[in-house]
């Protein structure tokens, strides 16, 4: 059990990046490979301002919620829009293709920079925990920053699948994800909804930055590695699905842990990307993704 | 006839000033000459300063470690001037920011060097990196270089003459682990090293320092990108070895300790490379105390801490002149490096009777008489070999402590 839910920690992290992923796809059919880094800005935030600021958690959580959602809303602007808006002049429909793919890498290798020069190369800690030693827990051991990693990214997705269902704003997005003319015909600004997708994708990969932080530390060059292994698992999930994403970071992450553990480490990534193409061989929508039909 | 006399006696005055011009042109090229390829004797102009050129990251990820070498390189620079400078010359330092990029560092040096007057010694940055860039360049210019880079790639006399490093390579940082290991009790050892060549390295090192011990090795390595490094570390002990041996640089130094601490395995003593001591101040610094239980870190014995009263002679002239550049301002191992390296290259100029590198390079690499160390007991390089090959005399390990006057000191000996 120890074993399992240290292998679910892994994957709870991959499924925060993996949610962000999918926000900026299903409201604007981007797959934004800044949102990796929104959450790494998250835990220097959370390091920088839980260290001796004796500030309550709410604060800094609100704080990076605020700087996520900024810099999510800048990337858009400058990223994102520019391309939307040559396509439309030029063909006279907006939707995405695929240069976002080149200027969401740009954006975050800007970040990625930014957080260089901010907080240096020195990994932080970010005492969410003061004490983060294992405890027993249903048979097994688990270190406080994992169970709350693990409980965040289950309520989170659980939260993202049921506003995607049910609220206006989420049918919405699935209303653009499905036929972007059709949407904007039925009156949906899908500009708008574009911006506001990478806005909240922002703010929450950002905020979720605390609770992440807790278990990876503050450092910058995991950025990409989350990138890497977040979008593995949204493949793995089905992208557009939260539930999908859950569930595919959480076979990876056990996945990993259990190669390591009982293959060993040099296997560890071979086994996994393994499991990966089989899976997309078998079902290439991923576990939970819908597979539609195209007019060749 | 008058005219054409006069027209070719102008000629002839012409082409006796020019011909008076190309000499003194020449006899001046030749004086200039004569200084770069560096006689330190009477012939050479006790104005011409020996120049020490330093291409490092003033600005960016290395400034820091690059304000300690300068001061220890002015430091250095101090102790051989007091003492009459190179020959009668004075040295004089030159500092070149390449803002921690190995690329610029290369654009920077051959800049300079296509203008002003040649350096007699480089300090080619303070990574592996940059003076692998700056190695070949350096090699075709004749140029001594000396640094504290530790790639294995670049102790190759045949390919980098002029070169040497003061940082013993990572397979021989473990020359003191069997005295370690043995002062600990343990038997076995699993060594927990990353799943790259740094790691590889480190374990070779500790495999051929443990070879003929009786102390049994088992090596074991772990994704520097993994998340959770609680589960190798958990598999490392899974063996019941009597200690571990663990390695690694950054942040997976933190997560390493970090593991220890999680899966529960405080009780079994644990020894951390030289990089897991070089990560942001050490475990001393940001582990807890139950992280750092039964947890000693390698250290150079150099930088152990040593009572005022105790200190060497040269240990206390290295202080004076730290204090007369700002005082040590973190550790006192990148300065102490750099104050040695300026005083070797001095005394092996001053052995050599010139700055000419190749006659510089043969100082170094013999028998030559040099002033008293500071990082090493005694000065190791030879034709074969560039870098220094220290002995369980050079290398310590303590438990957690802290930095006085940049020394570290272990907290039981407080």
């Amino acid at each position: 059990m120890t074993l399992l839910f240290a292998g679910l920690a892994v994957g709870a992290v991959y499924a925060i990046v993996a949610y962000g992923y999918n926000l900026t796809y299903t409201t604007s059919g981007v797959l934004n490979f800044a949102t990796a880094h929104m959450t790494m800005v998250g835990t220097f935030i959370a390091a920088s301002m839980l260290t001796g600021s004796g500030m309550p958690l709410w604060v800094i959580v609100g704080a990076c919620l605020a700087v996520g959602a900024a810099v999510g809303f800048l990337v858009e602007l400058t990223a994102v829009a520019p391309l939307t808006s040559y396509r439309l002049r030029r063909s006279g429909t907006g939707g995405a293709g695929h240069g976002e793919l080149v200027t969401t890498v740009g954006a975050s290798t800007v970040i990625t920079g930014l957080a260089f020069i901010l907080w240096g190369s020195d990994p932080l800690r970010v005492p969410l925990f003061t004490q983060d030693d294992r405890f027993p827990f249903l048979g097994g051991q688990i270190r406080p920053s994992d169970l709350a990693v693990i409980l965040v990214a289950v309520a989170v997705g659980l939260v993202l699948h049921f506003w995607t269902r049910r609220s206006r704003l989420g049918l919405a997005s699935l209303a653009q994800t499905e036929d972007r003319d059709a949407a904007m015909l039925q009156g949906i600004n899908v500009r708008l909804l574009s911006s506001l997708g990478f806005t909240l994708a922002g703010g929450l990969g950002c905020a979720l930055g605390v609770v992440v932080g807790s278990k990876t530390l503050a450092v910058v060059g995991f950025a990409l590695v989350l990138a890497i292994k977040g979008f593995v698992a949204l493949t793995l999930g089905g992208v557009g699905s939260h539930l999908g994403a859950m569930i595919g970071a959480g076979v990876l992450g056990v996945g990993e842990v259990m190669t390591a553990r009982w293959v060993g480490t040099d296997y560890r990534s071979t086994i996994v990307f393994l499991i990966f193409i089989a899976v997309l061989l078998l079902r290439p929508q991923g576990l939970f993704g819908t597979a539609r039909g195209r007019t060749v | 006839m008058h005219l054409l006399a006069l027209r070719s006696s102008r000629r002839s005055h012409r082409a006796r000033l020019a011909l008076a011009a190309l000499a003194v042109g020449s006899l001046a090229l030749t004086a200039c000459g004569g200084g770069a390829s560096g006689d330190t004797g009477a012939s050479a102009s006790n104005k011409d300063p020996v120049r020490v050129l330093f291409v490092g990251g003033k600005s960016g990820p290395t400034a820091q470690i690059v304000s300690e070498t300068t001061q220890g390189l002015k430091a250095g620079i101090a102790e051989v001037n007091a003492h009459g400078g190179v020959g009668g010359r004075k040295m004089e330092l030159e500092v070149l920011d390449t803002g921690g990029d190995q690329t610029r560092a290369v654009s920077e040096l051959q800049r300079r060097l296509s203008s002003g007057q040649k350096p007699d010694l480089v300090i080619p940055g303070v990574s592996s990196v940059e003076a692998l860039a700056m190695a070949p360049i350096l090699t075709r210019q004749k140029i001594v270089s000396i640094n504290n880079a530790a790639s294995p790639d670049l102790n190759k006399p045949d390919q980098y003459p002029y070169h040497f490093g003061y940082t013993p390579p990572g397979t021989r940082q473990q020359a003191g682990l069997p005295a370690a290991l043995k002062k600990l009790g343990a038997k076995s050892v699993v060594a927990l090293v990353g799943n790259d060549a740094y790691g590889e390295t480190m374990a070779q090192g500790v495999k051929s320092n443990l070879e003929g011990t009786g102390i049994d090795v088992q090596v074991q390595t772990f994704d520097l990108a993994d998340l959770d490094l609680s589960i190798a570390y958990e598999k490392a002990v899974s063996s019941h070895p009597d200690a571990v041996f663990f390695e690694a640089i950054g942040e997976p130094a933190q997560r390493l300790v970090e593991a220890r601490q999680v899966v529960g395995a405080t009780d079994i003593p644990a020894i951390g490379g030289f990089g897991i001591n070089s990560t942001n101040g050490g475990p001393s610094k940001w582990a807890s105390a139950e992280a750092n239980k039964n947890l000693y870190t390698e250290l150079f014995a150099a930088t152990k801490y040593v009572a005022p009263a105790d200190r060497s002679d040269v240990l206390k002239t290295f202080f004076k002149r730290m204090n007369d550049q700002g005082g040590v301002q973190n550790s006192v191992l990148t300065p102490m490096i750099f104050f040695d390296i300026v005083r070797l290259y001095g005394a092996a100029a001053d052995e050599a009777g010139s700055t000419d590198a190749a006659k510089v390079a043969k100082a170094l690499e013999g028998n030559m008489k040099y002033p008293a160390l500071v990082m090493w007991k005694k000065h190791h390089w030879s034709a074969k070999d560039h870098f220094p090959n220290p002995t369980s005399a050079d290398l310590t390990f303590a438990p957690r402590g802290e930095l006085a006057d940049g020394m570290f000191r272990a907290s039981n000996e407080n």
